[in-house]
């Protein structure tokens, strides 16, 4: 394992806003003087497909973006969430060659939930990955995650094994996540969860890196209390109770650990001790940036290209066939 | 993140919640006693006040924390004022001293190891202070039911709720007394007591008022603060809650200590409710 510096300009570039700026008093609180350097580069308009899955009996949903041929990268959004975490990244790594596949989970967006009802095992999401994979015959991709999404992204590249052709994990470790798993199952019922969504909101907000402007953080915020809390609690329980630590060194693809400075929920170095678990692995703290990377930073798609293209640049299995390695990198 | 400036409060210029008093180097050597005493020293001297002037004295060692008198180690004090109360005495200054492992290259002074605090209560020489500056008083609570009273978010926010939020500020209690958006009474110790409590240690309570943003949520994830009574109740008042810590920081802004950007933060929907 080694240890980069921040290589985050999203960290350097997104600015104090989120400091400047005046706390919101409530959920209808907004900010004026900070803008969300994300919206401002937007095109007016974006292309991109979408598929329906049906996976035993129930639809999935899938967005895919960028050209087919483009090197794949499998995206796994976080608990309770769904693929619209992405909406600006995927759009972005396109830019790079990138086809991005962003799946919701069973019960997440716009996908059915599991025939057995909210998924409690994140192992059972590691399987669900791969058989949206196969169903898109998509060989040999590239893993991302955040949060749990990280955490699964570690579990597909340790049962996927040379299929995949590199992990990205943000803001997650291996071990059993610091949750209360008994709290998650009380709280299935809806009556022991007071003021859900406000919690959800304020602590999105607590959770986005002190170095993302207002506007920013409270878009995420508000995206984030969109949730469904019997599913999200269900992931949570996943987290608090998947435990692959001991197995990380079985993941043959090179990966590479991401962890945010700003980042509540998770000690980064539990991300950093799951990092030296696999070998050769990265790892990178990324100052001021929270739980959320791929939402919080401006230029994550060029630094998680750059973070791919490491990944590549070092793989030992170098000269093995990896299938077609499509498109064109920036 | 910057610190406001501090207004001139009389004989001793710049004392006021959130004053740094002193920063120094204290030795394990002669065990948490000693370290206790070597750091309350330090504190006392800007304030003018010798041992006989500590009307209190609360010494809290963090669970975990290693206090080695055989083999010492260096650890750093930070004393830092809380409040300061009018008695009949005089003005007694509120000191929280935060006894942290001294910073290293390899971890910064915001990731040190708290070892504990000292908690002082000091008489001082100093005039009599403004209700502003002693968070959790009887004065003090008077200028928040103010507040409260004339906001229409935290109306709002109370309009299905009736019971009693209360906030303990470095010791004392704070009851806000609720029923259908109204503000019936706060004050000390409401009849039939609040339905949780939320405790905020007084540097904690000062950090907060000083930040450029409303942390609580942030000091809550962090467990800096603590609560106890009805959780579902607490929870339910999570925005309420934030709302309460917002006003207090305006008070803090127009005592001249909080952070400024907080004034004209909680302004906005004053004066709209009845």
């Amino acid at each position: 394992m080694t240890t980069t510096s921040p290589s985050s300009p999203g960290a350097a570039t997104a600015g104090d806003g989120g400091a400047a700026a005046a706390q919101p008093a409530t959920a209808s609180a907004t900010t004026a003087s900070a803008t969300d350097p994300i919206a401002a580069d937007r095109p007016a308009r974006t292309a991109l497909r979408a598929h329906q899955l049906e996976l035993d009996g129930r639809l999935v949903f899938v967005q895919d973006w960028g050209p087919v041929d483009g090197l794949p990268v499998l995206a796994i959004h976080t608990a309770g969430q769904s693929g619209v975490q992405y909406r600006d990244a995927a759009r972005e790594l396109t830019a790079h060659g990138y086809r991005v596949i962003v799946p919701d989970m069973p019960g997440h967006g716009h996908s059915e939930q599991a025939p057995g009802g909210p998924v409690t095992d994140l192992g059972d999401y590691a399987e669900f990955c791969i058989r949206v994979l196969d169903a898109l015959e998509v060989a040999h991709p590239v893993v991302i995650g955040c949060s749990i999404g990280g955490k699964i992204s570690l579990d597909v590249g340790i049962r996927m094994g040379d299929r995949v052709r590199a992990v990205v994990a943000m803001a997650a470790n291996a071990d059993r996540g610091q949750v209360n798993v008994k709290a998650m199952r009380r709280e299935l019922n809806d009556i022991s969860t007071p003021s859900r969504s406000d919690r959800t909101y304020w602590g999105t907000r607590a959770v986005v890196g002190s170095a993302v402007p207002e506007a920013r953080r409270e878009i995420i915020a508000r995206m984030h209390r969109r949730e469904d809390p019997d599913i999200s609690n269900s992931d949570l329980i996943g987290w608090g109770t998947h435990d692959i630590f001991d197995r990380l060194p079985e993941i043959t693809a090179p990966a590479h650990l991401v962890a945010g400075s700003g980042d509540l929920w998770i000690d980064p170095d539990t991300v950093r001790r799951a990092a030296a678990q696999i070998p050769g692995a990265q790892y990178t703290l990324l100052e001021g940036i929270g739980h959320y990377p791929m939402e919080e930073m401006p230029d994550f798609a060029p630094v998680l290209h750059g973070w791919i293209q490491d990944a590549l640049a070092s793989d030992a299995r170098t000269g093995q066939d990896h299938g077609d390695t499509g498109g064109s990198f920036s | 993140m910057t610190s406001p400036a501090f207004p001139s409060l009389g004989a001793l210029p710049g004392i006021a919640p959130g004053t740094l008093l002193a920063t120094i180097a204290v030795t394990t050597e002669s065990g948490t006693l000693g370290l206790a005493d070597g750091a309350a020293a330090s504190a006392l001297r800007p304030l003018a006040a010798g041992s006989g002037d500590v009307r209190a004295a609360r010494i809290a060692l963090a669970p975990g924390a290693s206090v080695p008198g055989d083999a010492p180690t260096t650890a750093q004090a930070e004393a830092v004022v809380t409040a300061l109360v009018g008695t009949r005495e005089g003005t007694v200054a509120e000191v929280a001293v935060t006894l942290t492992s001294t910073p290293t290259a390899d971890v910064p002074t915001a990731d040190a190891e708290v070892l504990g605090t000292v908690e002082l209560s000091v008489l001082t020489d100093l005039p009599a202070p403004q209700p502003g500056a002693a968070p959790g008083t009887r004065e003090w609570a008077g200028l928040l039911q103010e507040k409260l009273t004339a906001d229409k978010e935290f109306s709002d926010l109370i309009e299905t709720y009736d019971g009693t939020i209360g906030l303990r500020i470095g010791g004392r209690e704070v009851h806000i007394r609720g029923y259908r958006g109204r503000v019936l009474e706060v004050t000390s110790r409401s009849i039939r007591g609040a339905d949780f409590v939320i405790d905020i240690s007084g540097a904690e309570f000062v950090s907060l008022m000083r930040a450029e943003s409303n942390m609580f949520m942030e000091s809550a994830m962090l467990r800096r603060l603590s609560s106890s009574g009805s959780g579902y109740e607490y929870l339910r008042m999570t925005t309420a809650l934030i709302r309460v810590i917002d006003l207090c920081r305006g008070l803090a802004a127009e005592a001249g200590w909080g952070h400024p950007a907080a004034a004209t933060d909680t302004a906005r929907s004053e004066g709209a409710s009845a």
